[in-house]
């Protein structure tokens, strides 16, 4: 058996386990352990839903924005260009305004209607012109013909907006006018008022202050492109997880339902096997491979009609008088009963495996022993199931530190309330939020992925905790 | 503990247990008796009492109109392709592995199998971590054009996510199976593909099945991967439509609808259940 090792390695060479082996593991190295590395890296960043998946048409909108506005700043060409064309602007606004102060005047005074007309008339010439500015102002901004094509106006779109309403007021006048509506009339002299102030404040800032005009607009663009980008942010996301109530309520949450639910289904699972188990109930098999149903159903039926079951209208709603809708601990006692009833077919299963390795010769001698029922269990029966089924447990209580379908289909986590948490604060969240459920709200509704990844890196960290001990506990077990 | 030997009072005795038994178990499955009787009420009210049925009559009519609506068609031919897609993928890439891992030594072997360990053994939240960790690396990738939410890339996801605990199950099949088998082929000469596909394959058939039922079964199953992916198929049908507000409303129709769902999962447990009971018994317990 020497020649073993060299026969080996001649008869099972790397090349081929490597072509076998390659496939699976490339699946398994894209599809499962790249995104947890990847969401590692994402833990240390602002992803949410806009920088992580940026428009990039957006982006170079705001980049040509922002090199258009520089260029135009520089430019003593276009400079000049443009304090030209708002002189032009603002001596046409000027005039409005003056025009439309007279009329205001005379309407006040309750003049002849007649004294009123050169006014309007002049109101009316003004009006193509007013119409012609926002033309103008594109032309003179135009960031597309200085080679930086852009979506984005550099003039704010609520000053254009004004200017519209200007013009339409304006061409408005004369016919309220030969309309003799002097309510109407003044009412829109007024707001014309009030509208050509605004757009000439914005006119005469941007003359005056050309430069830091441009500066605020490469600014705010600036802002803009920053938050479509993905950015890194150290440890911001874990600092406030631990400033968040929800995290420290999943946490709660998890851990209580890991303290009620194991118990719960590790002692239901272990009294049916024994239950079962004696030879004093007739047809015993087949009663045993009933109670395997939950095993044999699909999750989804099983969580239906437990759903179903629990509404406040449903059967169990109704006899136990809960509302998993409004109460959290009624939605808490549900999950219980759903995990355990999920869970107690694989405990009776490893149970009932190590009563079969018991001997009847034992429990026959204790029987002759005269060993009582109580006696026999506890010295007999347990001492022999007591290994298998801490181990089962310990692997069913990773079920329960994991639990996120259980609460998620029940109710969603819910009910939704104001979760306080003494020393750190309150919010509002799904009560029932386990660990696993609060990341997955943080990225399918409220996509903060960010914060969900640094969220999920705890919640590793709780699970080979848990790991660690499951694989000391069955080492010392074996 | 004595007057047990005697007959009449442990007669009695077991008829009383037998009793409590049934009453026991019963109860227990009272679950499924109960969606089953919802499926079957003659009218869209959520049942509160199995009276409801004589109250308001039984009908087969939901199963008929469930099984004419377009949606639940459209879920379920959806499903059937990722079921089967995930059969040949899983068949295909993973029964390799598993021979490769029992048969051959190569760097990082032992490290895998213990990843696979871990991973399969730690329960289900790595797998929900894998896929929402997933999630965000494609929607990252749509940033660059590269979409992956496309129901043909669901099979490939799954078959992922069963590779840690198949391989292992697979690898301690090949671990039984005798090494003279190949040991001799390869002596007499045989090259590598006729040793897999000539002597390998042919004695690893029921290797097969348990992959093709788990495949299918874990496909069928799967709903939530589906729902986070957007893409619709049976199990994000019932999860969506059946248990959201639309069959709350219709609770019979969306009823019927999930015990047409779950008919296929149920009849393959049954029969799969030799070999499901082997996979535990290996010792590769899944809680």
């Amino acid at each position: 058996m020497a020649s073993r090792p060299i026969s080996r390695k001649v008869l099972f060479p790397t090349r081929v386990a490597l072509i076998l082996v390659l496939p699976s593991l490339i699946l398994y190295l894209f599809f499962n352990i790249w995104p947890m590395i990847f969401s590692i890296g994402v833990a240390f960043t602002n992803a949410d839903r806009i920088n992580i998946l940026p428009n990039p048409e957006k982006i170079q909108d705001l980049k040509n924005a922002i090199s258009c506005a520089e260029y135009l700043k520089t430019s003593t060409e276009r400079r000049e260009k443009a304090v030209d064309l708002l002189h032009r602007v603002d001596s046409i606004l000027g005039s409005l305004e003056e025009n439309l102060t007279e009329i205001k005047a005379l309407l006040d005074t309750n003049s002849s209607w007649s004294q009123i007309e050169p006014y309007v008339n002049n109101v009316m010439r003004l009006s193509t012109k007013i119409k012609s500015i926002p033309a103008y102002v594109g032309e003179v901004f135009d960031c597309g013909k200085l080679g930086y094509p852009t979506k984005i106006v550099l003039i704010p779109g609520d000053i254009l907006d004004k200017l519209n309403s200007l013009y339409t007021i304006s061409s408005r006048i004369p016919m309220l006018y030969l309309a003799n509506e002097a309510s109407e009339l003044y009412k829109d002299t007024t707001t014309g008022l009030n509208l050509t102030s605004e757009v000439r404040g914005f006119f005469n800032k941007l003359e005056t202050n050309y430069e830091g005009y441009l500066d605020e607009v490469v600014k705010s663009n600036k802002e803009e492109l920053d938050r479509l980008e993905l950015k890194y942010v150290g440890f911001e996301n874990f600092e406030r997880l631990r400033r968040d109530p929800r995290f420290y309520n999943s946490l709660y949450k998890t851990l209580l339902f890991v303290a009620t639910s194991v118990p719960l289904k590790v002692s239901v699972g272990v009294l049916l096997a024994l239950f079962y188990s004696t030879p004093l109930i007739y047809g015993r098999k087949a009663l045993r491979a009933l109670l395997l149903v939950p095993w044999a159903l699909p999750f989804l039926l099983s969580a239906m009609t437990w759903k179903f079951l629990s509404l406040p209208s449903g059967q169990m709603g109704k006899t136990l008088g809960i509302n998993i809708n409004v109460n959290e601990w009624h939605a808490f006692l549900v999950y219980n009963l759903f995990e355990a009833w999920l869970a107690y077919p694989f405990i009776m299963t490893v149970t009932m495996g190590a009563l079969s390795g018991i001997s009847k010769d034992v429990i026959e001698a204790s029987m002759i022993d005269g060993a009582g029922v109580r006696t026999r269990l506890f010295k007999v029966v347990f001492p022999l199931i007591a290994k298998p089924v801490t181990l089962a447990a310990i692997l069913t209580t990773g079920a329960s530190l994991q639990a996120f379908l259980v609460p998620l289909v029940i109710n969603g986590a819910g009910p939704t309330g104001e979760i306080y948490v003494q020393g750190v604060g309150s919010t509002v969240g799904p009560k029932n939020e386990m660990l696993i459920v609060f990341g997955y709200n943080k990225i399918m509704i409220d996509w903060e992925y960010g914060y969900a990844a640094s969220l999920y890196i705890v919640v590793i960290l709780i699970i080979l905790i848990y790991v660690s001990i499951w694989f000391i506990a069955s080492r010392k077990m074996r | 503990m004595r007057e047990l030997g005697s007959g009449s009072s442990r007669v009695l005795l077991k008829i009383a247990l037998t009793i409590i038994g049934v009453f026991v178990a019963v109860s227990i499955v009272y679950p499924l008796i109960y969606i089953v009787a919802q499926a079957v009420l003659a009218r869209e009210e959520i049942l509160t009492d199995l009276s409801d049925l004589w109250k308001y009559g039984v009908t087969l009519e939901k199963f008929k109109s469930i099984l004419s609506n377009w949606e639940f068609y459209e879920a379920l031919r959806n499903t059937l392709i990722v079921a089967f897609m995930s059969i040949i993928l899983a068949v295909a890439v993973i029964i390799p592995a598993a021979y490769g891992f029992s048969r051959f030594e190569f760097l990082g072997k032992n490290t895998m199998l213990y990843i696979y360990l871990i991973v399969s053994q730690a329960g289900g939240g790595f797998g929900v971590i894998a896929i929402l960790a997933l999630y965000i690396f494609m929607l990252r990738l749509s940033a660059y054009g590269i979409s992956l939410f496309h129901l043909y890339v669901l099979p490939f996801i799954y078959v992922a996510g069963m590779v840690p605990f198949q391989t292992w199950l697979m690898k301690s099949y090949f671990d039984q199976l005798p090494r003279e088998l190949d040991e001799a082929a390869f002596i007499d000469g045989a090259s590598w593909s006729d040793i897999i596909f000539k002597i390998v394959l042919p004695a690893s058939k029921s290797s097969f099945i348990i992959i093709a039922l788990f495949a299918f079964m874990g496909a069928w199953g799967e709903f939530i991967i589906a729902d986070i992916l957007g893409l619709n198929t049976l199990g994000r049908f019932i999860y969506r439509v059946a248990m959201g507000p639309v069959g709350i409303d219709n609770p019979s129709t969306y009823a019927a609808s999930s015990i047409i769902y779950a008919v296929p999962i149920v009849l393959l447990f049954v029969i799969a259940q030799k070999y499901i009971g082997e996979a535990y018994r290996r010792g590769i317990v899944k809680g």
